[in-house]
């Protein structure tokens, strides 16, 4: 029997790491480019009719008078105040000139008015953009690629297809299997994982540690945009004692969040880092002392590191760390209506 | 059956060592899911199909080897018995 003779060894092990290599290759591909079967959203949670609805409340009925006098003079009808419809917060929404005389920039019209201002925190850059919606639909989200699971761009590219005035980069849900992705609305995406941020219909933001959320609940609430990167930023008005997190997200990065004062009042805040010259970036701890002293009633971290990126009317908002990274999805409010 | 332990020892190997990777890339950015994903799950289910038939074959291969080395092992003592009793060896 003819016995071959082996290969050399170091031959050997540069075919076992070249081996080691494809495999990466294959797994990246197979996860980050070919997309998932499972395209179609699962249930329509919030659907909104072509023009909103207003109830009125009855006119109440004047009390029973037994004064004399009082009954020369009838008491006048008093004025019915209308009930905004669910997502509508036209009573609220405010008219006038912007007062921050440090706003680096500003946008209003009848539905939207954005004021963003530049802040430092010990080495940290970050932008807050005060965000006053007169409608709940116009707090929208977008895809990369114009539907669920299609793929990864830019922020600024999605935001520029749809003419956002003011867009932050979000929970990049593609990159991962397990999180629960309602957009718009639409439920696509009900597994559980990690700590759950959702906007309800009715304008109101609540933040869930992962064990807390009911999708169950959250859906016959109206739950009408949902994200699950985390972690939650305020536990009860206070910094959390722990976060549903890795050390490594703990430290000082880049980061995006959003903030939720009331129904139709929102922040979003971007932190430039891992730039020593500029700016390092903040810490969880930091980013939730940061959204307590804005005055959040909840807060919540979206994607960040490189991943994170804000637009204001076209224009990138600071330096995103290395020009940014392709993502699958962002939140944004004016422009065009989402496709999907 | 050497041939295939060869291939699937190195089959463990490669998987071995994309695993190793993707632990240390969990450990910096576990958001990502890169040990919790549908596709980790695929590829943990081939690495251990990979590891089950290299050990099969290793198995196998033992047991041949031990069965060939007692066989030797008969036959050697049965020669030393036949010499000892200065017989000649039986024909085959």
């Amino acid at each position: 029997m003819r016995h071959k003779k082996p290969l050399p060894g170091m031959l050997v092990v540069l075919l076992d790491l070249l081996g080691i290599g494809a495999a990466l290759g294959i797994y990246a591909l197979f996860l980050f480019v070919i997309p998932s079967s499972s395209n179609a959203p699962l249930q329509d949670i919030v659907s909104f009719g072509a023009t909103p609805t207003m109830e009125v409340s009855a006119t109440p009925e004047p009390a029973a008078q037994t004064d004399d006098a009082a009954l020369a003079t009838p008491a006048a009808t008093p004025t019915p105040s209308p009930t905004p419809a669910p997502g509508d917060f036209s009573a609220t929404f405010p008219t006038g000139e912007f007062d921050d005389e440090n706003a680096i920039g500003t946008y209003a019209d009848d539905n939207l008015r954005v004021s963003i201002t530049e802040h430092e925190l010990d080495g940290g850059v970050y932008f807050v953009a005060d965000v006053w919606i007169r409608n709940i639909q116009g707090f929208k989200t977008a895809f990369a690629g114009d539907k669920y699971n299609s793929g990864y761009e830019l922020p600024s590219d999605t935001a520029s297809r749809y003419n956002a005035i003011l867009a932050l980069s979000g929970d990049c849900y593609r990159a991962r299997n397990e999180g629960i992705v309602i957009r718009n609305g639409v439920l696509y995406r009900d597994s559980r994982s990690g700590d759950v941020c959702i906007l309800y219909a009715d304008g109101t933001m609540e933040s869930y540690y992962e064990s807390e959320f009911d999708i169950d609940e959250a859906v016959a609430r109206g739950a009408y945009q949902g994200w699950s990167f985390g972690p939650k930023l305020i536990d009860n008005g206070q910094v959390p004692t722990s976060y549903n997190t890795s050390d490594a997200i703990m430290a000082h990065n880049p980061r995006a969040a959003i903030g939720y004062y009331a129904p139709g009042h929102y922040c979003l805040v971007y932190v430039d880092g891992r730039q020593p010259d500029y700016s390092k970036g903040l810490t969880m701890k930091e980013l939730s002392q940061v959204m307590i002293e804005l005055g959040c009633v909840d807060a919540y971290n979206l994607d960040g590191g490189q991943s994170s990126m804000m637009t204001f009317q076209g224009q990138v908002v600071g330096q995103p760390y290395k020009g940014g990274r392709e993502i699958s999805d962002i939140i944004y409010f004016g422009g065009d209506d989402p496709k999907a | 059956m050497r041939t295939f332990r060869n291939v699937f020892s190195h089959l463990s190997i490669i998987f071995s060592g994309l695993f190793i990777t993707l632990t240390i890339l969990n450990q910096y950015n576990p958001g990502m899911g890169f040990l919790t994903s549908t596709v980790s799950m695929v590829f943990i289910f081939l690495f251990c199909l990979s590891v089950v038939a290299l050990a099969v074959a290793t198995i196998m291969d033992n047991r041949k080897h031990a069965k060939h080395m007692h066989h030797r092992a008969e036959e050697a003592a049965r020669w030393k018995k036949i010499s000892s009793n200065n017989q000649r060896p039986p024909q085959k």
